[in-house]
């Protein structure tokens, strides 16, 4: 591995060797970069309920903290319906084992 | 703000929704919007260092003006002591004090006096951008928003990487490429460093590291045989996993940093350690303390040595004012130096001289580590003494034996890993890959213990 702009003024990169400045490949534009991201959310909202309404009742209190806390609860209890902190819990703690 | 936090996640979200939909309307307010980003992001540690950081980096820009191109060197002197000083005064005031005028005999008032996050990194970053102006290796920059955004930029801003002014400020000369964003190179350098430190240095750190290092007398020796080599596991999945992640949030933003770490546990020298590990801090302890400040390797052979062990030295106390620290670097100078009379920094041939060399070699790495961890020499002492007591060694576990083994592991999967599993994930359609990205995230948050400890390097 090679980082030719660390090289000393006017040194030329080895030939063939790789360095981490090549172009990336797997590349995408921002709107789809942000799809990408968006559903990393989705996902992070759903698989942590739990810690979101932990963070909703630490919030200082402020004008809208309450509604925070609200939508927090509904969607942590909408989850809880369908069994997903719950099937997440006992990962975690099959995860622990030898703790 | 922490990377591995839901209030991280939040900012992160925001930055690049703002970042990518100016570049696209108004590319000439992004660099003002990135600003106030970096500002945000570390006014969640301090909003008085906020315009501590703001003032450094008009004094970078503006010394840059002056000794810009060979002109004024006293400029350049006067920029560098400047920078020097402001990180000397919050690093080493109280060890001055009480460590020399104290034991002199006279008054020494205990300052009240915390360390800003990140003082070494953007100091060392402003010192490279005046030498590098001044000796015409970087152009000199006439916007001083340019020099702030290059100083302040959040990803590298509390622990690095250095990255060189050659190197960054370009990039800030035209908007990012808003069609080639590596979303899957920056998603594995991400998911791979929230790995490392949620999973793998996170644990080793509260299940036994922490306990061992705070009390050694209270443990066995096993204890204290895996509490080192768990330190030494521990500092680099915490330090690596800042880097890469670091890395990975700039490729999100259209920015390239250089590669930080590669495989140090894998070096068959010290030598090869150094050009592996913390690549951005030793490139430039290399650049501006050995070559162009001590001279190099040409001045002889007994010149070279010294100059080996006084850049190690002065890089040990860089990460603070301890003898911990000083003896760590003492030890890895020595090595150097003795590796280098050795012959040291040829290439063993045979599969017993590679292994033979990589064992001493990780082994100097993790002996000097521990005085790294140790709060004190006392602490050292306590450790050595505890191998030969007769405590029961009851901390150690499987499942630590096996994440520090984990660790050491994956210094010895193929070093093109990340283009493998790039080149895989490209063939996916976006909405998957979230999916698979989302999933392996909260596989790990799952996986490791809850909480996140602050990342090692924060305190340097």
């Amino acid at each position: 591995m090679q980082q030719p702009w660390l090289n000393p003024p006017g040194t030329e990169p080895k030939r063939g060797v790789a360095d981490d400045f090549s172009p990336a490949t797997a590349t995408m534009n921002w709107r789809l970069a942000g799809l990408v991201l968006a559903v990393v959310w989705l996902i992070l909202l759903a698989g942590r309920s739990e810690a979101i309404v932990d963070a909703a009742y630490g919030l200082p209190v402020a004008p809208g903290t309450e509604t925070i806390i609200a939508v927090a609860d509904a969607w942590n209890d909408a989850l809880s319906a369908i069994g997903i902190p719950q099937a997440l819990g006992a990962v975690r703690e099959t995860l622990a084992t030898g703790r | 703000m922490l990377f591995p936090t839901g209030i991280f996640a939040i900012f992160f979200g925001a930055v690049f929704l703002g970042h990518w939909t100016l570049v696209r309307v108004r590319p000439s307010l992004d660099r003002w919007f990135l600003l106030a980003a970096n500002l945000v992001f570390y006014a969640f540690w301090s909003v008085e260092f906020c315009a501590a950081l703001i003032a450094v980096g008009l004094w970078t820009w503006g010394v840059g003006l002056v000794a810009a191109r060979g002109r004024s060197r006293p400029a350049l002197w006067v920029g560098v002591a400047g920078a020097l000083g402001w990180l000397f005064y919050f690093k080493y005031a109280n060890f001055f004090l009480q460590e020399i005028v104290a034991r002199l005999g006279f008054p020494a008032p205990l300052l009240d006096v915390v360390l800003p996050v990140g003082i070494s990194f953007y100091c060392f970053q402003a010192i490279s951008y005046m030498v590098d102006v001044h000796a015409n290796d970087a152009e000199v920059e006439t916007n001083p928003l340019n020099v702030l955004v290059y100083l302040t930029f959040f990803p590298h801003l509390a622990a690095g990487p250095i990255v060189r002014a050659a190197h960054f400020l370009p990039q800030l000369a035209v908007p990012p490429d808003r069609f080639r964003i590596p979303v899957a190179m920056a998603g594995i350098l991400i998911l791979g460093g929230l790995f490392k430190k949620m999973v793998i240095a996170n644990e080793l750190a509260t299940g036994i590291v922490d306990p061992v290092f705070r009390d050694p007398t209270a443990y066995g020796a096993w204890d204290i045989v895996l509490a080192c080599y768990g330190y030494t596991i521990q500092i680099f999945c915490d330090f690596s996993a800042y880097s890469d992640m670091a890395i990975g949030f700039a490729a999100l933003l259209g920015f390239h940093f250089p590669k930080n770490f590669d495989q140090p546990f894998r070096a068959v020298s010290l030598a090869d350690f150094w050009r592996r590990w913390h690549i951005s801090l030793s490139t430039w302890l290399r650049d501006y303390l050995y070559i162009r400040t001590l001279g190099g390797n040409r001045r002889g052979e007994a010149r070279t040595r010294f100059n080996l062990m006084a850049t190690m030295v002065l890089g040990g106390i860089w990460h603070g004012a301890n003898w911990t620290f000083l003896l760590w670097g003492a030890i890895h100078g020595a090595a150097l130096a003795v590796e280098r009379m050795l012959g040291g920094r040829a290439q063993p041939r045979t599969k017993g001289a590679i292994f033979l060399r990589w064992f001493i070699t990780f082994h100097v790495v993790m002996l000097a580590f521990v005085l790294f961890r140790a709060p004190n020499l006392g602490i050292v002492a306590s450790l050595a003494a505890g191998l030969a007591g007769g405590l029961p060694s009851e901390a150690v576990t499987w499942r630590l034996t096996a994440l520090a083994a984990l660790g050491l592991a994956i210094h010895f999967l193929p070093p093109d890993l990340r283009e493998r599993i790039e080149e895989r994930l490209r063939r996916l359609p976006p909405a998957v890959l979230g999916t698979v990205m989302g999933l392996a995230l909260l596989a790990i948050l799952l996986a490791g213990p809850e909480g996140v400890a602050p990342f090692i390097y924060f305190q340097f």
